[in-house]
């Protein structure tokens, strides 16, 4: 016999799994930019500080990507999980 | 260094602690409940609850010591200013919601309930307790280091008088009264950074002969075009 309640609940146990999937997917998305930045600052100084992209140096360049990543992964989690629910 | 006062800065400053203050105990008398202390009920705006975030991350440590580090380190300091958002968007992804799900109001409490185990709770209560206190110090280094100028204060005064009164705002009417004073301070720093950054971007993106030479960021490197 089919019971709506469960069906319900069970949507929204999937729901919450596909959330939590999404969020760890643009955690490590966001952890692999952001280790890549630390490692090229660690391991690369030297490359890092004087490669430059349309005149910008690259440390520059990459960390204020990285800001501007950050309100984009955080804009695009808020956008799945929304349309997912 | 010697210091005078400001008589305009004494009065700012007194208007905004009287008026957070009053604030804070108004939002206290509305809070009946632990959900209204300690999660101010869950009837924040969230335009209020985005700038409270940012007034958070803007504090005295992150704002000052961050815009300190580059200037006296350059991109060494820049370094620090993104590991602020990686650890805001680690809160966001992984723990905002299920914490907020499980229906508790620390993490700590989040993670007892979801074990039950008091050693994960022992350790979740030692971890908070060092990372405030790691936290706190740079916090009110800031807080000491301001009010000595501003109001001619010593410096172990102004760390007295800024922890009294951030104890008393938080005590008095808990999430609320918090929330609502970093949303004003996030508001306030962010139009005020904002006017601040027109009037140095007014002065063009080049240096003076005289400015390049005082630098302190070792020899006058020319970055005209």
């Amino acid at each position: 016999m089919h019971h709506p309640a469960n069906t319900t609940e069970h949507e929204e146990i999937h729901v919450i799994a596909k959330r939590q999937r999404i969020g760890v997917i643009l955690l490590l998305f966001f952890t692999l930019a952001y280790a890549s930045f630390i490692g090229l600052c660690t391991f690369a100084y030297e490359w890092i500080t004087q490669t430059k992209i349309a005149g910008i140096p690259l440390t520059v360049a990459y960390g204020v990507g990285l800001i501007l990543l950050s309100l984009v992964v955080a804009m695009l989690y808020g956008l799945l999980s929304r349309t997912r629910s | 260094m010697i210091y005078t006062s400001s008589s305009l800065a004494i009065i700012v400053f007194l208007v905004m602690v009287l008026g957070t203050v009053a604030l804070s105990f108004y939002l206290g008398s509305k809070a009946k409940s632990s959900a209204g202390y300690f999660a101010a009920g869950g009837e924040i705006p969230w335009f209020v609850n985005g700038i409270a975030f940012a007034g958070d991350y803007l504090s005295a440590a992150s704002f000052l010591g961050i815009c300190g580090m580059i200037a006296f380190y350059g991109f060494d300091g820049f370094l620090y200013s993104i590991g602020y958002l990686a650890g805001w968007l680690v809160a966001l992804l992984v723990i905002a919601e299920p914490l907020k799900r499980l229906g508790k109001y620390t993490f700590a409490d989040a993670l007892a309930s979801k074990f039950q185990s008091s050693g994960i709770r022992s350790a979740a209560g030692l971890s908070t307790l060092v990372v405030s206190l790691v936290y706190l110090i740079p916090q009110m280094v800031g807080a000491g280091a301001l009010v000595k100028p501003l109001l001619g204060l010593q410096y172990w005064q102004g760390v007295v008088l800024v922890g009294s009164i951030v104890v008393v705002i938080v005590v008095t009417a808990g999430m609320v009264s918090t929330t609502y004073v970093q949303f004003l301070k996030g508001g306030l720093l962010v139009l005020f950074s904002l006017v601040l950054t027109v009037m140095v971007l007014n002065r063009g993106l080049t240096r003076s002969e005289g400015e390049a030479r005082t630098s302190s960021d070792g020899p006058a490197t020319d970055h005209r075009r």
